[in-house]
């Protein structure tokens, strides 16, 4: 009996991971995280004064530990990605051909780390410019987190920069490629960490650029259920799916729930008093033209 | 004559000599000796004559009234006895002459330990991030002076009304300020001029009843020799005044055009490009109509008057109403000689004869806490800073110090003091106007500087339309690139941010990454990357844009329903 009962638990817990028809799921978001070993408290101060924006003591205390000879895989790895980024966000001006080099160095000599990812993502980051151009660049980058390294965290932050360089290009032709990439990825990996973002940017690309509300509604909806982290945003947010639903797909009857939810769930939000305001005018007009 | 007598004659004599040929040099040693007295006053003050202190916490704002500065002496003091190590110095700095003061310590690194801070955006964002303190470690623990009262154990952001919102910077994803109290626009009257002009001391229930009453009150300082003006208007509030009752009549007006429908006040510069936006639209009219009905009754240098000429016009007795705020609320009880009444501004209300038609609801207030201080990052006692800073905004403190100057207290359970439910934010008002002014630029600086001069009747409402519309046609593209370049500069600052949050995802040593540490409900590396492409949304969205409006000469936006 007990016997069973163990074969039963085992196969519960093994049943995830049997016969499923997804693609493989990269790990949960902290699954992932690097410990130094000889050098930790070395470590854990360069980061200190990273995190204070001491950027040269930082760099100091990364490019310390990669002098040790005795500092470990662990301890040179989280160095350079350590100096890497200080290089990146150095004051007053970034330092960025140091960067690049220290992330280049981390990606050639550790292929198959688990940070290689990421220091392919901060050579993408620090070849757009944003509005000086880079968007190439930048995607190569970017494609090779995808590409190479499938089952890392970084290709759903990879695919969200792809798409953000496409719609830095500001064409039609770019920006509907972007879409085609997102609802790609979202179709893919529906669960993702950053699938809020996602949605976000599908919605606001769909809707704001290239006026399609159709096409923007599913990820309105998907956004306002997820909710975006900065609870500031939610009324905004449920106002621009009522105002999908009422002023351009004219299915004022869908708006109405939306402009509830504002008054329910943000009840000190700036967007109240027009949303009582909606409701009322809503449903009087829903009325008079069941009456007529 | 004896020697005594004779060596004081010449020492007389000396000193006579020496002021007749050299009056230069005394002039100059009676001024330095003036300026010892003065710095050694100061020093004393700081460090407490007999006090036993061994830290200075020293505390910076901009505002001169006395009872303010009374006030925060009395906190002070009130700590130091609870703190008899740590003695807390106040000092106030003029206000025209704050932020440039402010700066200048900063980059020099002789700033005061806590600094109170005018914005949370632009200038101040950057000193944020370059010389203070990031809060959110902090704000997210309990406030310990709360162990009495109903907020014991609540994370001391919590205890804000408005979970100190007022003081966090969004693109920063940190809590750099502790504020202290909240403020709201509002019409101070004078009761007993009101009584003996109109019969009764009771405020106007409306925009129009409140006309009829300056008619009133101009009827009844005809002809008499004294000054006497319905209203006593600043420089800034004729701004005041637009952002309290245009809206009301302009609200919802921007989802018609708008790609993204947000529902909220926006700048109608897109829309102008597209050829979509009247700008002497009725409402838009009836508007401007409004405040110059407004204006007709204000005294005549309100263009060039600032906020300590109005106040003084008004305990003067020569206005019978002023703009003011919740702060001027304890300069009036302090100074007026009459009784003081608070109103809300008269709503315009569906029922007005003129503008009922066009009326659509009152304003907000805004609920952010203000009056907002930042930790400088070069203080050497940052703990006692912070903790003073605690001590302050407990219920029982802030309640204190919000009373005794008549202020709205930041923080709640603190009680009011009697008579400020008038401040009371209001929570629901109407959204969706147009913003006819941009936040900078040449369209900006048009309509600012204009509007005082519509307001005096310099220029008329059709001709300050077509100049406006004519500017954001002729330079708003390139006032919009401007802004969108300075957002892409400052959005290094939020990559940071990510970086920082991202160290601590990927690395046992960088920290740990907390879901709801900061704002909602995920980790600051999520809500950094959406921060990120919001910025980026808005970036993209504009420039596609600007690029249609250069290349075409119009832009595409979404079919406008009739309003």
């Amino acid at each position: 009996m007990p016997q069973a009962l163990i074969l039963c638990i085992g196969g519960l817990l093994a049943a995830p991971l049997i016969g499923s028809n997804e693609p493989s799921q990269p790990s949960a978001l902290l699954a992932e995280q690097h410990e130094g070993e000889r050098y930790k408290e070395e470590l854990q101060q360069g980061w200190v004064f990273f995190k204070q924006s001491q950027i040269d003591r930082a760099i100091e205390a990364f490019k310390q530990i990669l002098e040790q000879p005795d500092a470990t895989e662990k301890d040179r790895t989280q160095a350079l990605f350590g100096l890497g980024l200080s290089y990146r966000f150095d004051r007053p001006v970034p330092q960025k051909g140091e960067a690049r080099s220290v992330f280049q160095k981390l990606r050639q000599n550790y292929p198959t780390h688990p940070l290689a990812p990421w220091a392919l993502m901060e050579l993408g980051s620090l070849e757009h410019q944003r509005l000086s151009g880079g968007e190439e660049e930048a995607r190569r980058y970017f494609q090779r987190v995808v590409d190479e390294y499938p089952e890392s965290l970084a290709i759903h932050e990879a695919v969200l920069s792809i798409v953000n360089t496409y719609l830095y290009e500001t064409t039609q032709a770019s920006a509907r490629k972007a879409m085609d990439i997102l609802e790609a990825h979202l179709k893919a990996y529906p669960n993702n960490p950053l699938n809020t973002v996602m949605h976000f940017r599908a919605d606001y690309t769909w809707s704001g650029i290239l006026l399609d509300y159709e096409k923007a509604l599913p990820h309105a909806l998907a956004l306002a259920e997820q909710k975006m982290s900065d609870p500031f945003r939610w009324s905004r947010h449920y106002w621009h799916v009522a105002s999908i639903y009422h002023l351009r797909l004219k299915q004022p009857e869908k708006a109405i729930p939306w402009y509830q939810s504002i008054i329910e769930e943000t009840p000190e939000s700036p967007h109240v008093f027009a949303a009582k305001q909606m409701v009322q005018q809503l449903q009087q007009e829903h009325t008079s033209s069941r009456d007529y | 004559m004896t020697e005594n007598s004779n060596s004081q004659k010449k020492v007389r004599f000396r000193w006579e000599t020496l002021f007749q040929r050299d009056l230069g040099v005394c002039i100059v040693l009676g001024l330095y000796l003036i300026s010892v007295f003065h710095v050694g006053r100061h020093y004393l003050r700081e460090k407490g004559i007999g006090s036993t202190a061994s830290t200075v916490v020293r505390v910076a704002h901009n505002l001169s009234e006395k009872n303010v500065n009374r006030a925060f002496r009395e906190l002070a003091a009130r700590y130091h006895e609870l703190h008899p190590e740590v003695a807390v110095s106040i000092q106030s700095i003029p206000m025209r002459a704050y932020e440039q003061w402010v700066t200048t310590q900063l980059m020099g690194d002789t700033a005061p330990d806590l600094i109170l801070l005018l914005d949370r955006s632009g200038t101040w964002s950057n000193l944020a991030q370059e010389h203070l303190v990031a809060l959110s470690p902090h704000v997210l623990a309990p406030n310990p002076y709360n162990r009495d009262n109903p907020h014991k154990g609540t994370r001391w952001r919590e205890t804000f009304v408005d979970n100190m919102e007022g003081g966090y910077f969004l693109h920063l994803m940190e809590f750099y300020g502790i504020p202290l109290t909240l403020d709201s626009a509002r019409v101070f009257y004078n009761k007993d001029l009101l009584k003996s002009i109109t019969g009764s001391d009771q405020p106007p229930e409306n925009f129009r009843e409140m006309i009829r009453m300056f008619r009133q009150i101009e009827a009844y300082a005809e002809g008499r020799e004294e000054t006497l003006y319905p209203i006593a208007v600043s420089q800034t509030d004729v701004r005041t005044l637009y952002d309290r009752y245009f809206p009301t009549l302009n609200a919802n007006m921007m989802d018609r055009f708008s790609s993204l429908m947000w529902g909220t006040p926006a700048n109608p510069i897109y829309e102008t490009f597209a050829g979509k936006f009247d700008y002497k639209e009725p409402g838009i009219r009836k508007g401007f109509e409004l405040l110059k009905t407004l204006a007709q009754f204000f005294q005549p240098s309100f263009i060039t008057d600032q906020g300590a000429q109005i106040r003084f016009l008004f305990i003067q007795g020569k206005a019978v109403m002023v703009i003011g705020n919740t702060r001027d609320q304890g300069v009036y009880e302090a100074y007026a000689g009459f009784e003081v009444g608070v109103m809300e501004f008269p709503e315009v209300g569906y029922d007005d004869p003129e503008y009922g038609v066009y009326y659509d609801g009152p304003v907000a207030d805004s609920l952010l806490a203000t009056f907002t201080f930042g930790l400088t990052r070069t203080s050497r006692n940052q703990v006692e800073a912070l903790d003073f800073m605690r001590f302050c905004t407990s219920v029982e403190h802030n309640e204190w110090f919000c009373k005794s100057l008549g202020w709205y207290p930041a923080v709640e359970y603190a009680k009011r003091a009697p008579g400020l439910e008038v401040f009371r934010p209001r929570v629901e008002g109407v959204t969706g106007y147009p913003v006819l002014s941009t936040s900078s630029g040449s369209v900006s600086l048009y309509f600012e500087q204009t509007l005082p001069l519509y307001f005096d009747g310099q220029i008329d409402f059709d001709a300050f339309m077509d100049n406006l519309k004519s500017l954001v046609l002729s330079h708003g593209a390139e006032d919009q690139k401007r802004k969108i370049r300075g957002w892409v500069k400052n959005q290094h600052l939020t990559e940071f941010n990510v970086a920082r949050a991202k160290a601590k995802m990927l690395f046992q040593e960088a920290g740990t990454l907390e879901a709801g540490r900061l704002m909602g409900h995920r980790t600051p590396y999520h809500l950094g990357l959406e921060i990120l492409h919001l910025l980026d949304h808005g970036n993209t969205s504009r420039l596609f844009k600007l690029k249609e409006y250069e290349q075409t000469g119009t832009l595409t936006l979404p079919e406008a329903p009739n309003p």
